[in-house]
């Protein structure tokens, strides 16, 4: 059986503005969960808390069956490696100066291992954080996460803004951490097309809620996109339906494949047009 | 711990370097040796006021929050950094007395020169601490005026009593070691008040106020 390195039960976040409602969330050793909303959805705000970075309003985190609010909490972070969306040390450090902040930071830290990271990365050592591209700096704050021996890595928008090929170099990275033996990872994207590659489980997040978490599988099983006519719509199962579009010439509609007649035409969706559907159902 | 004040350390490096060596060419000029001192003195809360600045531009503490830190270590750490340009303004603030006795062959009153020190080194832990808690709560910009106003009252304000005082009434100071003791009970007691409120204010800033 599979153990959960991340629990998550009714997590719920206040702010003026904005409220993260009721979340409950798993993350099984072993498994890359993908975390896609909209901007403002609560990404961020669930890595915060699930990190303890953030006073939280109700419910429960455990990570490695901690309470993440306990003290034993605290040596557990030696654990988690994360990478955030925004820059993440002063500009004019240099990648060997973040290595030595790093080693006074992390007990476990491996500068051997985080100088064979700036090898494969290509990441020069004197040069100004400042003087990096998009791509060099989440590569260096991988490499930093990467370099203590984590198990667990929380990863916010870390493919975001890169080029095609970086994004593939890091997925694969992502893919390797996640298959080795008690690791996994919780992913925030907002590039569906990521998630979909490397995922095992999608969460997606709406509006402060949790609107579905499945397996990615399950999920590409059991929706299609059916292209028809809106009287043809009218005759299916309206239960089955989870969002549409309607055009001159037709409608487009996201759909329960079990509940389809068989004689309908129903194409495969991806993880996108999945999204996109369901979003827009609760809009309705 | 270490890590956060080698980041703070490591930023300030460049730009405190060379504060200290103004601070010890003006030391050793003499008709401009307490602009020395002074310039010293202000480097105990530049460095943390800028660094501060530095910090806030890159989210470091959405990401020191993040690491095997806590809050409390978070916040002291800036105050560490204090006490070290502190220690390094007083080793300016005695070195150009004794750089000038090598030069001029003048003779120095050292005792004098340690007292003077010593209350120069509480100054400016009064000054670290009366002005961290204003950068936590109004930010790098805000806070930095709310830092000079707050030093400038807090300094004006002993400068007023202390001349009403001599004026007025003669005292007669205790021995230095008696006052070496009372200031440095004032500045633990001042830290810690500090701290507390520093603290105060990093938290409800983490968790989205004043933004």
């Amino acid at each position: 059986m599979e153990s959960n390195i991340v629990e998550i039960r009714g997590l719920t976040k206040r702010y003026h503005d904005f409220t993260l409602h009721d979340l409950d969330l798993d993350l099984p050793a072993g498994c890359v969960l993908g975390l896609v909303g909209e901007n403002g959805a609560g990404k961020s705000t669930t890595i915060r808390l699930i990190m303890d970075a953030l006073e939280r309003d109700g419910g429960t985190v455990k990570v490695f069956g901690v309470d993440n609010q306990s003290k034993a909490f605290h040596s557990l972070k030696e654990d988690v490696g994360v990478v955030l969306d925004e820059t993440f040390v002063p500009e004019v450090i240099t990648a060997k100066q973040l290595g030595k902040i790093m080693a006074g930071t992390y007990k476990q830290w491996d500068q051997g291992a985080y100088e064979g990271w700036l090898e494969r990365f290509k990441l020069p050592g004197n040069k100004k954080f400042k003087e990096y591209s998009r791509g060099m700096t989440m590569k260096l704050a991988i490499a930093a996460a990467l370099s203590h021996h984590a198990k667990l890595l929380l990863l916010d928008e870390a493919t975001g803004g890169l080029d095609p090929m970086v994004r593939e170099e890091l997925l694969e990275v992502f893919a390797d951490f996640a298959a080795q033996d008690g690791h996994a990872v919780l992913l925030s994207s907002h590039i569906v097309s990521d998630l979909e590659r490397i995922c095992d489980y999608i969460a997606f997040l709406h509006r402060g809620r949790l609107k579905l978490l499945e397996e990615k599988d399950v999920l590409l099983d059991r929706y299609g996109i059916l292209k028809c006519t809106k009287e043809q719509l009218a005759n299916v199962p309206q239960d089955a339906v989870h969002g549409k579009r309607v055009g001159t010439y037709g409608v487009e509609a996201l759909v329960d494949r079990a509940f389809m007649p068989r004689d309908a035409v129903v194409d495969r969706a991806n993880l996108e047009d999945i999204i996109l559907y369901l979003s827009k159902e609760d809009e309705k | 711990m270490i890590g956060l004040l080698r980041k703070d350390l490591f930023v300030a490096d460049k730009s405190s370097r060379l504060l200290l060596v103004l601070a010890l060419l003006f030391s050793l000029i003499p008709s401009f040796d307490m602009l020395g001192s002074t310039y010293a003195m202000m480097l105990a809360f530049m460095v943390p006021l800028n660094s501060i600045a530095f910090d806030e531009k890159c989210k470091w503490d959405r990401y020191a929050a993040m690491l095997p830190c806590t809050a409390g270590q978070i916040v002291w750490s800036k105050y560490l950094l204090g006490y070290i340009y502190t220690l390094l303004g007083e080793a300016i603030i005695f070195l150009s007395p004794l750089l000038r006795q090598v030069f001029t062959h003048k003779s120095v009153d050292w005792a004098e020169t340690f007292r003077m020190n010593v209350m120069l080194a509480v100054v400016m832990m009064v000054m670290v601490s009366l002005g961290l808690p204003a950068l936590y709560r109004f930010g790098s910009e805000k806070g930095r005026l709310v830092m000079f106003l707050v030093l400038a009252v807090g300094v004006g304000t002993a400068v007023a009593v202390t001349k009403a005082l001599i004026g007025d009434i003669r005292i007669t100071l205790p021995p230095f070691p008696v006052m070496a003791c009372i200031a440095a009970a004032a500045v633990i007691a001042v830290t810690y008040l500090s701290f507390r409120m520093s603290m105060w204010f990093y938290r409800k800033r983490q968790n989205g106020a004043y933004c």
